[in-house]
């Protein structure tokens, strides 16, 4: 498919799915009602709807739904820029460690937070978990970082083995946590792990969208240099490509951005492994394409799943990690399936 | 409850929502004179709380439950918000109440936050696990529901009852075989493995309640994977198993096949007791009743 018609219809899609989205809920608001909150808000109407519906759609659900484009966002163009980095199909935002050092913090807050650090627990509130969660993710990636630096500069071979060792390390620590936590820390910690957009604000939309952006930004601003990193790293390297600067902001920026959607909404599976492939698939390697290709496939996936997350067993809801996965990887298989015979036979 | 009736109720609250909105815009004086409606509409979360709606006779007031609450029977015909720790805030809210009961455990406390933004009442049911924890929640209930009479005859009513039962069991404390106080542990299966009651939970509540000693009180907090060897070595005299809604006809066959029970006194003399486990852990108006079965159970 062209690149341009493929742009086309990822921003239709995830228009259509942002519309729906906010139209849709368990609280019954009719599509006039939503256009007419959304008037007064703008300060061009007033009136025709209930006080609670303007409370549910403008608090609860719209900021659910910007947070989801977001999130959604931050993961697809992570994924996309590590499995650049690392040139590795299975590289996935988990990979650096973001993931497993982020629920190894938030582990450790939820079991050892009010034992350790009381007044600090109750001090930070709704907060706590968000911060730890990215000071958690955003060291252990740097962890993994220096362990993969040698005098030659950064291998990519080392970091990836690091990553992979940490997320062994991370893995165990939060078995012990989970041993030694009470039945509700031990629920909390596994819904954690599921993913949610449920806890999403306006303040929060903002942080997640101003760091995010900044994230975005930087790893747009890589495509070239990931292009070149295709053909392998000493041909980047004569291609003028300052390789060992390329890694770090990969690592950084990819970081940032994992790191902000583990914050606010848990681990959300899947998204940043697949949402690029699908990318990759319909439009060939170039992260030109690639980088935002998998940020509008990731945001509409994720505002997608949780949507049915929100509707299918209303008044009650399912974690949204679940339904990521159960979308997405059908979607993905039938790329694969379609796409087999080109790829691997030809 | 059929498909059918669920989407008739829902159908109502919504056939109600412009009623509502009609009233309040004709009578805005009378509702600044009666700020409050006298039987407020509640969604209640947490099994205790659930059982305390349908004690005070408050479950016309009920719209709907957690998945947590599963008696009285009828509790469970009604339409469900999901599991107690992970609350959806417009699912709640789609329901129209004005109270939200919400149990110790009842969360997010983001989506509370919400809620409660959206103009509902959140009350948190809270409490230990005594009697008079017991008792607090009841007055906390009735008071939302507006039904403290009917809190204050069932305060009542309990309290001669567990007057009444506390001095039976100082009467006539549990003995183990050597004329010591009954050690009990209370076993719980998860699948392939067993855990086991320590301190702070209901369970070990409920042992002290009765008069027993939990074996397991002073090792360890919370509920913990129990292997065969540490049973051996803490020689329960009696053990209590739990089930979930039904009783299995098997189960007190495969309780007392638990791995290291053969060597210890309560396997030796097949003193095991199967228990309701929302009856034995659920806090709430049975509480009387659930200390006088165990008490029974473990005497005989």
């Amino acid at each position: 498919m062209p690149a341009a018609w493929l742009f086309v219809v990822l921003a239709v899609l995830l228009a259509v799915l942002v519309v729906v989205a906010a139209g849709r809920g368990a609280y019954p608001i009719s599509a006039s009602n939503v256009l007419a909150i959304l008037l007064h808000k703008a300060g061009l109407s007033q009136g025709g709807f209930e006080p609670q519906q303007m409370g549910v759609l403008w608090t609860i659900r719209l900021p659910r739904v910007m947070l989801g484009v977001a999130v959604g966002a931050l993961l697809g163009m992570a994924g996309a820029t590590l499995q650049g980095l690392f040139r590795n199909p299975l590289a996935d935002p988990g990979l650096i460690g973001v993931s497993s050092g982020a629920a190894l913090a938030v582990a450790l807050t939820i079991v050892f937070g009010n034992l350790w650090w009381p007044a600090l627990a109750q001090a930070m509130g709704l907060a706590l978990l968000p911060v730890a969660a990215f000071a958690g993710g955003v060291l252990t990636t740097l962890l993994v970082y220096r362990i993969g630096r040698t005098s030659l500069g950064v291998s990519v071979a080392a970091m990836l083995l690091a990553g992979i060792a940490m997320n062994a390390i991370a893995m165990a620590l939060i078995g012990l946590a989970s041993y030694m936590a009470t039945d509700e820390q031990l629920r909390n910690l596994t819904f954690w792990n599921l993913g949610s957009l449920a806890p999403a604000t306006w303040p929060i939309v903002g942080v997640v969208s101003l760091v995010g952006a900044v994230a975005l930004a930087g790893m747009w601003r890589l495509r070239s240099g990931l292009n070149a990193m295709a053909l392998g790293e000493a041909e980047a390297r004569h291609l003028g490509v300052a390789v060992e600067s390329l890694k770090i902001l990969a690592v950084v920026f990819s970081a940032l951005a994992v790191g902000m959607a583990v914050a606010f909404c848990g681990i959300i599976g899947f998204l940043g492994l697949v949402a690029p492939h699908c990318i990759r698939l319909m439009a060939g390697p170039d992260a030109r394409i690639v980088l935002p290709g998998a940020a509008l496939l990731g945001a509409a996936l994720t505002v997608a799943a949780d949507l049915v997350a929100r509707l299918i067993i209303a008044p009650a809801e399912l974690p949204i990690g679940v339904l990521t996965a159960l979308i997405g990887a059908p979607f993905f298989l039938f790329l694969l399936l379609r796409a087999k015979g080109r790829m691997f036979e030809g | 409850m059929s498909m059918s009736t669920m989407t008739e109720r829902r159908r109502a609250l919504l056939a109600a929502l412009p009623a509502g909105l009609l009233l309040g815009t004709l009578a805005p004086v009378a509702r600044a004179a009666q700020p409050r409606r006298q039987a407020p509409r509640v969604v209640s979360v947490g099994a205790g709380v659930t059982e305390i709606v349908y004690a005070l006779g408050g479950q016309s007031q009920l719209l709907a439950v957690d998945t947590s609450s599963l008696y009285p029977p009828q509790a469970l015909a009604l339409p469900k918000v999901g599991y107690q720790r992970t609350l959806s805030a417009e699912g709640v809210l789609s329901l129209g109440p004005q109270v939200l009961l919400a149990g110790q455990e009842a969360g997010p406390p983001a989506v509370l936050r919400q809620i409660e933004s959206a103009g509902v009442k959140v009350v948190h049911v809270d409490g230990d696990y005594t009697f008079e924890g017991v008792l607090g929640r009841i007055g906390t209930v009735a008071a939302a529901l507006g039904r403290q009479a009917e809190g204050r005859t069932l305060a009542d009513g309990l309290s001669s009852r567990w007057q009444a039962l506390r001095a039976r069991i100082a009467a006539a404390p549990l003995r183990g075989p050597g004329g010591q106080p009954l050690r009990v542990a209370c076993l719980m299966r998860h699948g392939a493995n067993t855990m086991a009651a320590g301190r702070d939970t209901g369970a070990d509540a409920m042992l002290k309640l009765v008069g027993a000693v939990n074996v397991f009180g002073g090792d360890f907090a919370n509920y913990k994977p129990l292997s065969a060897e540490s049973l051996a070595s803490a020689a329960p005299d009696a053990i209590v198993g739990t089930f979930d809604g039904t009783q299995e006809p098997d189960a007190r066959a495969r309780l007392l096949a638990t791995p290291g029970l053969a060597m210890t006194p309560a396997g030796r003399n097949q003193r095991a007791v199967l228990f309701d486990i929302v009856l034995l852990l659920g806090f709430g108006p049975r509480l009387p009743q659930a200390v006088e079965d165990l008490y029974g159970a473990l005497g005989a």
